[in-house]
C-alpha cells in the first residue's frame, strides 16, 4: 500500500484553510497588545553596574529561613522563570513558601566587553550573595542556578562554601564532552581568542542563530508554519508572541567573559576534569560538600541530560539528589508538567534542609 | 461542456471548492490590509476569467493556486503584517516576517505537490500506485528544492531567518568584494610589492587571500550542509518504504511536511555531530572572523587617517577602565583604603588637639571630643593608669583586684579604640570620627570607672590602716 495516501480535497482544503487563517491572522495580529511578562512583584535589593537583585513578593510571608537567589545564565532574560501568571517557577515557589531572589544581569554593552569570569563570580554573584544574606539576616543562603547561572553556581559554592546552604542546579551543563552536545563540537573547532578580538561583545543575533542552527527546519520553518493553526486564536498567539519575544530578547555577551567559557568550558571541559580557576581562585568540583538537588530535562537539545548527570560523580556531596524532567530545555520552566512538579520537588527538598 | 463529475462521481465538486477559496481570498481582500490586499497581485486577471471554472477536465481548466506568481503571497501577507505597526510604535511584523520566510518552503512544496497530485489525478494514477522511485509524490518533494531555484532547503531556511548573526557574514563580503578596496586590491596584487606603499599592498593582499579562504571554506561548509539534506532525504525515503501496513497512512500535505521534517532533522543531527561537519563548521566561523577582522583594520587605517576614533583605542581604554575597577575594588575590599582613610582622620585629629593645646587637654571626658579622639589615637593611655595600679596593689587584696580589673577595662576599651581605627571603613571620614569618638566615649567611661574604684580602694585601705 502506498504510504501517502493524499486526498487531493483535503490537500485543497487545506490550502483553503491556511489563506483563511492567514486572512483572520491579519485581523489578530492587529489586534494584538504589546505582551507583558515578569508578573510577581518584585523590590530592588542590591544594585551594582547593570545588575541588579530582586526580592520577589508573593501573596503570603515566606515560611523558609533561608532565602533561595536565582543565578539565571547570561544569555537570554531571567523573565523565563516568571513569565507569566500560569507559568511562573517564582510564583509556584512563593506559594510554597519561599523566599525567592533574583539576579538579573542586565543589557550587555559596549561598557562591558572586559568583564571577565572572575567579575561575573568573585565580583557580582559574590556581593549579590552578600546582599541577599544582609537583607535576610542569615550567613548562608541557597543557590538555584540555571543552566549556565548553574555552572556559575557550582564555581560559586565550591570557591566560598561558607556563604552556601544548599545548591540547586537545573539543566546544568557539567560534562561539555559528551558526544551528542551539538555545540560543544562546533565550538571546540572554533579559534574562540580570533572571535573574541574581533566581535567583542557577541551579538546576541549571532547567538540565537547558532541556537537555532541546533534544529534548522523545525526552529527556522515548522514552527511558524504551525504558527498558522493558532493565527485565530488572541491567547494562544498572545503565548506565542510572549515565548517568542524571551527567545530573542537576548543580551550580547560581554567578550572576555564569552571567551573564558567558551575556553575554559566548553573546548578544556575543566569544570568536570579539573584545572578551573576563576580570578585567582581555584574550582575544584570534588572539594564541595554542600546538599545539592541536580534537576536536567530529559529532551534537551541544548544541554543534554547526560552533561547534567555528570554531577552525580563529580562532587563530594553525600547529600546529592537527582531529577530528571520530561521535557525539554524551555518546558522546564514553562509547561504545565512543570508548574505541576518542579516548584513542590524544590520547595520540599529544600525545606528538609532549612535553617 | 464536458461535466467531469458526471464520468467521476466520486470526485469533489470543484466548482463549489473553487468558490470555496475565492471566498477566502475575497475575505482577505476586504479585511483591514484591504489597502494592501496581500492578494492582489497573485492572480492576475482572476476576476476577469475565472480560473476555477472547469471546463472539460477540471485540472485542465483549473490555474493551480500555488503555481509562481508574479507575487508570492507569503511576501505579500509580510508587507502587510508589518503595515500592522500599532499607534504605540510596537509591531508584532518580526514574528510575521518570520513565519512568511519560513513559509516559502513550505509553499513551494505545496506547489510541486499539488502540481504532482493534481496531474496524477488527472490521469487517475493516484492512490494506486506502488511505493518506488517514480511516486509523484516523492518526485514533488524532490522537486521542492527545484522549485526554489535549486537551493538546499536547509541552506535556504537558514538564509530566510532574518538577523544580522544570519546575514552578516555574507552581505559583508559582498560589500567587500563589491568595494573599492577590493578593486583596488585586484589591481593591486598584479603589481610586485616594494618602495614606499609595500606595507599596504600587503595589506590589501592579505585582505584578498582572507576573502578567498573564506569563500572556500564557505563551500566545503555549504557541502556538508548538502551532505546533510541529503541525508535527511535518505531517512525520509526508508522511513517511507519501511513504514508497515498497520500505520496510519500520510493523508494530509501537513502531515507528509511533518513527516519529512522529522526525518530532515534526524539527518542533520547525524551529519552535525559529525568530525566532518565540526571541522567544516569551525573552518567557515574562523574564516568568517578573519575577513571581518581584516575588513575592521581597513576602516580603522581610514577612520585613524581622518582623525576619528578607532575600536582598538576604545578597547585599550575600556580594558583598562576595567583594569581599575578591579584594582580599586580588591584594593577597596582588602582594607587599603580604609587604612589611608583611618590615618588621614588620625593625623588631623593630632593636628587639632595639638592646636587646641591645653584647652583640648584640660576639656571635661564625658565631652568625647576630637581631641580626646586624637589623644586616645596617641600612645598616651598608660600614663594615668600606672600609678593607680601601683597604688592599689600596695593596698587590700580586693581593693587591688577591682583596681586591675578596673585597669583592664581601661585597656580593653583603648584596644577597641584602636581596632577601630584598624576596621574602619572608608565609607565616609565622618563615621569614622563617629566611630571613634564612640570608641573613646568607652575608654573615658571605664577609666571614670577605675577613678572611682581607685578612690574606694583608697579608703578601703584608710579603713584597714585605721583598723590596724
Amino acid at each position: 500500500m502506498n504510504p501517502i495516501q493524499i486526498d487531493p480535497t483535503k490537500a485543497f482544503n487545506e490550502a483553503v484553510t491556511m489563506q483563511r487563517k492567514l486572512a483572520s491572522g491579519l485581523k489578530t495580529l492587529r489586534s494584538m497588545d504589546e505582551v507583558h511578562f515578569g508578573v510577581t512583584d518584585k523590590e530592588e535589593v542590591y544594585r551594582e553596574d547593570k545588575v541588579v537583585v530582586y526580592r520577589f513578593r508573593g501573596d503570603k510571608k515566606p515560611t523558609a529561613k533561608t532565602p533561595t537567589l536565582i543565578v539565571y545564565a547570561l544569555v537570554n532574560r531571567p523573565y523565563m522563570v516568571d513569565l507569566q501568571e500560569d507559568k511562573s517557577l517564582v510564583r509556584n515557589l512563593l506559594a510554597q513558601g519561599e523566599d525567592v531572589y533574583l539576579i538579573d544581569w542586565g543589557y550587555t554593552d559596549g561598557a562591558d566587553r572586559w568583564l571577565n569570569l572572575d567579575d561575573y563570580i568573585n565580583g557580582y554573584i559574590r556581593r549579590s550573595v552578600d546582599a541577599v544574606a544582609k537583607n535576610a539576616g542569615v550567613k548562608k543562603i541557597n543557590l538555584l542556578g540555571i543552566c549556565q547561572g548553574g555552572a556559575f553556581s557550582l564555581c560559586f559554592s565550591t570557591i566560598y562554601p561558607e556563604k552556601v546552604r544548599n545548591l540547586i542546579t537545573m539543566v546544568t551543563p557539567v560534562d561539555f564532552h559528551t558526544p551528542d552536545n551539538m555545540l560543544s563540537q562546533w565550538s571546540r573547532k572554533i579559534d574562540i581568542d580570533l572571535c573574541v578580538d574581533t566581535m567583542g561583545n557577541i551579538s546576541a543575533d549571532m547567538m540565537n542563530y547558532t541556537y537555532l542552527t541546533l534544529k534548522p527546519v523545525r526552529l527556522f520553518q515548522q514552527k511558524y508554519i504551525g504558527l498558522v493553526d493558532i493565527l485565530d486564536n488572541k491567547d494562544d498567539m498572545e503565548n506565542f508572541l510572549r515565548m517568542e519575544k524571551w527567545i530573542f530578547d537576548s543580551p550580547d555577551q560581554a567578550g572576555e567573559a564569552f571567551r573564558e567559557f567558551t575556553r575554559d568550558f566548553f573546548q578544556g571541559n575543566k569544570l568536570l576534569k579539573g584545572g578551573l580557576k576563576i580570578g585567582s581562585k581555584k574550582v575544584d568540583l570534588s572539594t564541595l560538600k554542600l546538599p545539592i538537588l541536580n534537576i536536567f530535562a530529559e529532551q534537551d537539545h541544548l544541554v543534554p541530560p547526560a552533561a547534567s548527570r555528570a554531577l552525580a560523580d563529580a562532587t563530594a556531596s553525600k547529600d546529592y539528589t537527582q531529577i530528571a524532567f520530561k521535557g525539554g530545555h524551555i518546558g522546564i520552566y514553562v509547561s504545565g508538567r512543570a508548574q505541576r512538579d518542579v516548584p513542590p520537588a524544590i520547595h520540599n527538598w529544600l525545606a528538609e534542609r532549612d535553617g | 461542456m464536458f461535466d467531469f463529475n458526471a464520468r467521476n462521481p466520486g470526485m469533489p465538486d470543484w466548482t463549489a471548492m473553487a468558490q470555496q477559496y475565492m471566498d477566502a481570498l475575497k475575505q482577505a481582500s476586504t479585511g483591514p490590509a484591504a489597502a494592501a490586499n496581500p492578494f492582489g497581485n497573485v492572480w492576475p486577471g482572476a476576476a476577469a476569467a475565472n480560473p476555477f471554472m472547469p471546463v472539460g477536465n477540471p485540472f485542465a481548466g483549473m490555474a493551480n493556486p500555488f503555481a509562481a506568481a508574479p507575487v508570492n503571497p507569503f511576501e505579500a501577507m509580510t508587507r502587510a503584517f508589518a503595515a500592522t505597526d500599532k499607534s504605540d510604535g510596537s509591531s508584532n511584523s518580526d514574528v510575521a516576517e518570520r513565519m512568511a520566510a519560513s513559509m516559502k518552503n513550505y509553499f513551494a512544496m505545496l506547489q510541486t505537490m499539488a502540481t504532482a497530485g493534481m496531474s496524477e489525478q488527472a490521469s487517475g494514477a493516484m492512490g494506486d500506485k506502488n511505493m518506488g522511485d517514480s511516486n509523484p509524490w516523492l518526485d514533488a518533494m524532490k522537486n521542492v528544492a527545484a522549485a526554489q531555484g535549486g537551493e538546499n532547503p536547509l541552506l535556504s531556511a537558514f538564509r530566510d531567518f532574518g538577523g544580522n548573526g544570519a546575514k552578516g557574514f555574507e552581505q559583508m563580503a559582498n560589500q567587500f568584494m563589491s568595494s573599492p578596496a577590493m578593486a583596488d586590491a585586484r589591481a593591486m596584487l598584479q603589481l610586485p610589492t616594494f618602495g614606499m606603499s609595500r606595507e599596504r599592498q600587503e595589506q590589501v593582499q592579505q585582505g584578498f587571500l582572507a576573502l578567498l579562504d573564506f569563500q572556500e571554506k564557505s563551500k566545503a561548509y555549504q557541502t556538508q550542509m548538502a551532505r546533510a539534506a541529503q541525508r535527511g532525504n535518505q531517512i525520509f525515503q526508508t522511513r517511507l518504504s519501511t513504514r508497515s501496513e498497520s500505520d496510519k497512512p500520510i493523508d494530509t500535505p501537513r502531515a507528509f511536511y511533518d513527516f519529512w521534517v522529522d526525518a530532515a532533522e534526524e539527518g542533520y543531527a547525524e551529519v552535525a555531530l559529525s568530525p566532518e561537519f565540526s571541522q567544516a563548521y569551525g573552518d567557515y566561523a574562523n574564516a568568517q572572523m578573519a575577513l571581518r577582522s581584516h575588513v575592521q583594520q581597513e576602516t580603522e587605517r581610514t577612520t585613524g587617517e581622518l582623525g576619528m576614533p578607532t575600536r582598538s583605542e576604545v578597547n585599550s581604554i575600556g580594558k583598562r577602565l576595567q583594569e581599575l575597577r578591579r584594582e580599586f575594588r580588591a584594593a577597596n575590599e582588602a582594607g587599603t583604603v580604609a587604612e589611608l582613610h583611618d590615618e588621614i582622620a588620625s593625623l588631623r585629629a593630632e593636628v587639632k588637639a595639638l592646636r587646641d593645646g591645653k584647652a583640648a587637654a584640660n576639656a571635661p571626658a564625658q565631652t568625647a571630643s576630637k581631641a580626646e579622639l586624637g589623644r586616645s589615637l596617641r600612645k598616651e593611655t598608660p600614663r594615668a593608669r600606672k600609678p593607680v595600679a601601683k597604688r592599689a596593689s600596695k593596698r587590700t587584696p580586693k581593693a587591688a583586684h577591682r583596681s586591675k580589673s578596673a585597669s583592664k577595662k581601661v585597656a580593653s576599651a583603648k584596644a577597641a579604640a584602636s581596632r577601630e581605627s584598624k576596621d574602619a571603613k572608608p565609607a565616609s571620614f565622618a563615621a569614622s570620627i563617629a566611630r571613634f569618638a564612640e570608641a573613646a566615649k568607652t575608654a573615658t567611661k571605664a577609666e571614670s570607672k577605675a577613678t572611682r574604684s581607685t578612690k574606694k580602694s583608697k579608703k578601703a585601705t584608710r579603713k584597714s590602716a585605721a583598723k590596724s
